[in-house]
């Protein structure tokens, strides 16, 4: 039992989740369907697969591109996991797969899960590899390879329950991108240029960032007396980033659930911001390194000293200092109305399941509204056990 | 900084100890609200998107895989 509910506590298990997302802002159209497979299996072994396909209909800035023109892209990403729990503990190893026209990732990953205390203190601890390849498309059918990027990333978790109506989450994360070379370190944008001393350039950026960020989240069950409206659950969330490039971000984040009979209201407030790397110049309104830096400038804070004693360009809006708030209002309802449908085959499994509509509003500023613009967010989702 | 970290790790130790919920009293974490990982799918989305607008990611969980941004 204990060993049953431990694993209950790392994921959604025995489920199966369709997933459409649409993402839009003035550059970028994005439809990404999705699915996500849980099981587990009778012996403690858990399995999980998903798939999904970004189709990137316009092309955005980020790409290089600086008017919106007809652009058709596919990302296509697959995974699968596989956990064993053993006692009160969860080894589970998971590989993803992604591929697009001029990028491909592979991504894998050992995680640990221990259950203690009655299952009021869960532990985890999980180390991830990638290896992807960068290249240049010249044209449908040609592109040039550029360079590679590998990534080495750690997290710790620790979830506590606190009292039967509030539990916590907080995690640390820490990962390095790239090892020195363009072979093994490229993070730029093949694509993008940037106003280097009057002149276009491809920007340049160091070949190795170390990230690290901290996150707290508090689960607040608050029980209401009434049956129509039983509960409101607040999560509320803090996250601290910093990397050795010189950004730091703040971002709190609060949700609100509100069941209203077999409906359940969630809504959602984020506000992020962030200030700007240490080789980041601009002209007042866009990146531009111009007088004293139109060779480009040093990352005065890389932990690596070729980063540091380098000269580094960039015309990436996320790397300079910004704000950003969003909203989100999201509408859960169970099927068991389904049950009534008896001409359905299968209506009564249908009706376990739940459908969820969320619609979003991302609002930018600074030189990321400047390149991107707000954003609309939307989400379909049908989930059924299985 | 070193003393607030130092503070919640203690916080967290005893709060850990004490054991505070009985297996027949998670009913309420139990609820999917209360369940982290109860939107890890809408949460990989999420992550990703931010991951292509803002310069930093991560902190709750390793998404991986692709650039979807090129």
């Amino acid at each position: 039992m204990i060993l049953l509910s431990s694993v209950r506590a790392a994921a959604d298990i025995d489920t199966v989740t369709l997933r459409g997302n649409y993402w839009r802002d003035r550059n970028t159209r994005v439809v990404q369907p999705a699915i996500d497979i849980n099981k587990q299996l009778p012996t403690g072994t858990q399995i999980s697969a998903h798939y999904l396909l970004d189709a990137i209909t316009s092309a955005s800035v980020a790409a290089g591109v600086l008017r919106d023109q007809p652009f058709t892209e596919l990302r296509n990403e697959a995974g699968f996991s596989v956990g064993q729990a053993i006692g009160p503990v969860v080894v589970t190893g998971s590989y993803s797969y992604s591929a697009e026209s001029d990028y491909w990732s592979h991504f894998a990953q050992l995680s640990l899960l221990l259950s203690l205390f009655q299952n009021n203190t869960i532990i985890t601890g999980s180390i991830g590899y990638s290896n992807d390849r960068v290249a240049l498309r010249m044209g449908p059918t040609l592109y040039n390879p550029i360079g590679g990027l590998q990534t080495v990333r750690g997290v710790a978790t620790l979830t506590q329950s606190i009292t039967r109506h509030l539990q916590l989450t907080a995690s640390y994360e820490v990962g390095v991108l790239g090892f020195g070379s363009a072979d093994n370190g490229w993070q730029a944008n093949v694509y993008r240029t940037v106003n280097l001393g009057g002149a276009p350039a491809r920007e340049s950026v160091p070949y190795q960032r170390i990230r690290q960020a901290a996150a707290l989240a508090l689960y607040w069950h608050i029980s209401v007396p009434s049956r129509y409206m039983p509960y409101i659950v607040f999560r509320p969330s803090y996250r601290f980033y910093w990397d050795d490039w010189g950004l730091m971000s703040h971002t709190p984040e609060l949700r609100m659930y509100v069941p209203m009979g077999p409906f359940e209201w969630r809504v959602t407030g984020r506000y992020y911001s962030q200030n700007q790397v240490s080789f980041w110049s601009d002209d007042g309104v866009r990146p531009a390194y111009l007088g004293n830096a139109s060779q480009g400038l040093h990352c005065s804070s890389c932990f690596s000293a070729a980063s540091r004693s380098a000269l580094w360009y960039t015309a990436d809006p996320k790397l300079g200092r910004f704000t950003s708030e969003f909203f989100e209002l999201r509408f859960l309802a169970k099927l068991r109305g389904i049950h009534a449908w008896k001409w359905l085959p299968g209506h009564d499994w249908l009706a376990e399941g739940l459908i969820e509509l969320s619609y979003g509003h991302y609002v930018n500023g600074g030189f990321a509204h400047t390149a991107f613009g707000d954003a609309e967010v939307a989400g379909l989702t049908l989930e059924w056990p299985l | 900084m070193k003393f607030v970290a130092l503070s919640f790790l203690l916080a967290v130790a005893a709060a850990a100890g004490c054991a505070p919920v009985k297996p027949y009293q998670r009913e309420y974490l139990s609820l999917r609200p209360m369940r982290p990982t109860s939107e890890a799918s809408e949460d990989r989305f999420r992550a990703h998107w931010q991951s292509s607008r803002e310069g930093s990611e991560g902190g709750f969980g390793a998404a991986g895989g692709g650039c979807g941004c090129n």
